[in-house]
């Protein structure tokens, strides 16, 4: 439904109105119908009360008559009952002017009602009760023979007041009576109005309707020019601008479909061309895939055979990870040897600096024993010289003692003796001069050794310096190669498993490659079937 | 003693030896009562033995004396003394055996080489730390020596006639030869050969 349809325009607003005009009708008709009912019912009581009044004088005058018939007891027993029914009467007045609800009498409001109930109560009160009240006095029946008649004649004027009262409310009932039955026939009148108008916009809306429909058919029979008859502004006419675009698009997509036909045969043409090149290219490709078949065969074998290989190292990658780690241990404990050789190499260059000093202190106290025993070589040659001179001396004292002839014979023998001793002592003194040579040599040969000595050392010092310099360079040497090592078993470690993962990727290659052959047969399966269909739609084209 | 030890030294025994050594120094420095009791008594044994014998006619008294490879002997009342030469001074104008004068406790004496005297042939290394003091009543000059060997007694049998071969002007000198091959001089001869005796009136003719 278009939307700038105004609403109060709609088939909807319009039948919705009708339909709740002709409810709200309905409900007026159904409340008035109450009302006048009541009236109705008001009236009948109060004509019913009224009629009750004519019977009420009847009774009066009854009692009157009666009270002049009885004695004693009864009497009273009558003449309450009289005073009674004119008490009773006297309240009627205001019942009929006021209403009375328990006897359903409403109040009344006719005018000409009002006036003639005035008038009853004004006879009532002026004549009827005057009387009644004397008659009620009196005692005998010659005393009220006249009160009696007048009393009748004022009883059946006043009977003939109810009378006309009852024919006023009568009248009046018959007057809404009257109304009730107005009110009906304005009610079906109405009825028949309204169904009427729905008939009309009913049978509108099936008009049109079946008009559109119609075009619709002529329509949908190719009838392409024809426009829907537009009317209003409702639904329906939205519906039949509606239809007119419809078709107005239709004659225009059927023009743009020509052209499209037009393309297509065009496109046709080029799918045939496109066919033989395609049955062409098929060729090929099954060769294509011939060779792609034979080759993914080569490749399984290849991956197969990389796969064993992998294998092989991978193996070969774990054997060298764990000498790796076999050699980064060992050359650990060679770097801790290291160490330990290093400090024995201090140690020892310590000891060879003590050994020094003490083979300098050696050489010091063999230089003091050379001096000493220089000392002893000058004490052996003062020595030695006495020796001399006491040799010379004896020689001498023989001399003489021989040229004294035989008084120095005494004195030669003792001359012999001290040159004896004095050869001794020079015999004495050389055997010394030989010792202290001996002793010159042996602390010659010592100086010269402790030299020697104290030169081995400082080259031993040097050497063990050197040694300690190797044992260090070695150590940093053996603790690169260890560090090496680790991270040639590290490196080995991930080696291995850098294999392992080689390993899964080839396998997952090896699988990749059958599904790769699955898929080349697959092609070469739908290469077949395009050669086939490429085939055929060229018949088909042909044809 | 070898510069180098192939065994190590065993320092127990080297102490050892060390204690003994200054332990034998220690006693050789003062005798022990029996040594010099020892000492004492073989002294005077020899000199017990010492026989007053009296000494025979034919034996000289003579003093030996060692001359490069020669042995020398001279009687010994010519003999004056035996020095010790430790200094001398050359003297210009002498003949060549003269080697110089020295001092002799304030007398000047003339040194004469026995081997240029009697023209020996000189050879080989010599002490030449002793002299011969020739004289009888006094000094008359000094004998150069090697060494003097001492006093001894010589039979004059031992005693033989110098070689033919000895020839020239030594011959005179010599009194003979013994067994020994120790020559005996004559120094009487030569203390009484003009040649030697230096004259303070300097009567030099060669």
């Amino acid at each position: 439904m278009p939307k700038d349809l105004p609403w109060h325009r709609t088939l909807n607003a319009r039948m919705g109105g009708i339909t709740l005009a002709l409810f709200l009708l309905s409900l007026i008709l159904i409340l008035g119908n109450l009302y006048l009912l009541a009236a109705i019912r008001g009236d009948a009581a109060a004509i019913n009360f009224s009629g009750k009044g004519r019977m009420r004088g009847y009774q009066i005058l009854y009692l009157a008559h009666r009270l002049f018939d009885v004695t004693g007891e009864e009497r009273a027993q009558v003449l309450s009952d009289l005073q009674e029914t004119m008490k009773l009467t006297e309240e009627r007045f205001t019942k009929l002017r006021s209403g009375d609800e328990a006897l359903g009498i409403p109040p009344a409001s006719d005018a000409a009602i009002l006036t003639q109930i005035a008038e009853r109560e004004d006879l009532w009160r002026r004549e009827f009760k005057p009387v009644l009240e004397r008659v009620s006095t009196l005692s005998s029946l010659e005393e009220a023979k006249m009160d009696l008649s007048r009393l009748r004649t004022v009883a059946k004027r006043y009977i003939g007041e109810i009378d006309q009262g009852i024919d006023l409310e009568e009248r009046e009932a018959q007057e809404r009576v009257g109304q009730f039955q107005l009110i009906q026939y304005l009610f079906a009148g109405l009825v028949i109005v309204v169904v009427g108008m729905v008939f009309r916009v009913g049978w509108g809306i099936s008009t049109r309707a079946r008009l559109l429909s119609a075009t619709a058919e002529r329509i949908a029979a190719g009838e392409l020019a024809l426009s829907a008859p537009v009317r209003g502004s409702d639904e329906l006419a939205a519906l039949g601008d509606a239809f007119n675009t419809m078709t107005a698009h239709l004659r225009k997509m059927i023009e743009t479909e020509k052209e499209a036909r037009a393309k297509v045969e065009k496109l046709i043409e080029a799918i045939t061309e496109t066919a033989n090149s395609v049955s062409a290219a098929t060729a090929e490709i099954l060769a294509g895939t011939a060779q792609q078949a034979s080759g993914a065969q080569e490749q399984v074998s290849a991956v197969q055979e990389t796969v064993t290989t992998v294998d092989e190292v991978l193996q070969t990658s774990e054997q060298a990870s764990q000498r790796a780690r076999a050699v980064s241990d060992s050359s650990q404990r060679a770097a801790e040897s290291g160490k330990s050789g290093r400090r024995a190499v201090d140690e020892s260059v310590t000891v060879m600096g003590t050994v020094k000093e003490q083979v300098e202190s050696i050489a010091e106290n063999i230089l003091a024993l050379a001096e000493r025993a220089q000392a002893i070589a000058e004490i052996i040659a003062a020595v030695n010289d006495i020796a001399e001179q006491t040799n010379l001396l004896a020689l001498n004292a023989a001399i003489e003692a021989s040229r004294a002839g035989e008084h120095g014979k005494g004195f030669s023998v003792v001359a012999a003796e001290i040159k004896a001793l004095s050869e001794q002592s020079k015999k004495s003194t050389a055997q010394v001069r030989q010792i202290l040579g001996e002793i010159q040599k042996a602390t010659n040969s010592a100086v010269m050794v402790t030299e020697e000595g104290t030169k081995s050392v400082n080259s031993a010092i040097k050497v063990v310096n050197q040694a300690g310099e190797t044992i260090r360079t070695l150590a940093d040497t053996i603790a690169e190669a260890a560090q090496a090592a680790a991270q040639i078993a590290a490196s080995a470690g991930q080696q291995a498993t850098g294999m392992s993962q080689i390993h899964q990727a080839m396998k997952n290659i090896n699988q990749v490659t059958q599904q790769n052959v699955a898929s080349t047969r697959q092609a070469e399966k739908a290469a077949q079937d395009l050669n086939a269909m490429a085939g055929k739609l060229k018949t088909m084209l042909a044809s | 003693m070898s510069p180098r030890r192939s065994k190590p030294i065993d320092w127990e025994e080297a102490r050892a030896r060390i204690a003994r050594a200054t332990a034998a120094i220690e006693g050789s420095l003062e005798l022990s009562p029996e040594r010099a009791r020892a000492v004492l008594d073989e002294r005077a044994r020899a000199m017990a033995q010492m026989p007053a014998a009296p000494p025979p006619a034919d034996r000289l008294h003579v003093v030996t004396f060692a001359l490069a490879s020669e042995r020398y002997a001279v009687e010994a009342n010519h003999v004056r003394e035996i020095a010790r030469l430790t200094a001398y001074e050359p003297v210009p104008g002498t003949p060549e055996f003269v080697l110089g004068i020295t001092s002799l406790r304030g007398e000047i004496t003339m040194i004469v080489d026995l081997r240029r005297f009697f023209g020996v042939p000189i050879k080989g290394l010599t002490d030449l730390s002793r002299l011969v003091v020739l004289g009888t009543e006094h000094a008359e000059f000094g004998v150069l020596a090697d060494e003097a060997l001492g006093v001894t007694d010589l039979r004059r049998q031992d005693l033989a006639p110098p070689p033919a071969s000895v020839a020239g002007i030594g011959r005179e000198y010599l009194r003979g030869v013994t067994r020994e091959a120790l020559i005996l001089l004559d120094a009487a001869a030569l203390i009484g050969d003009r040649r030697l005796f230096v004259d303070q009136g300097g009567n030099q003719d060669r």
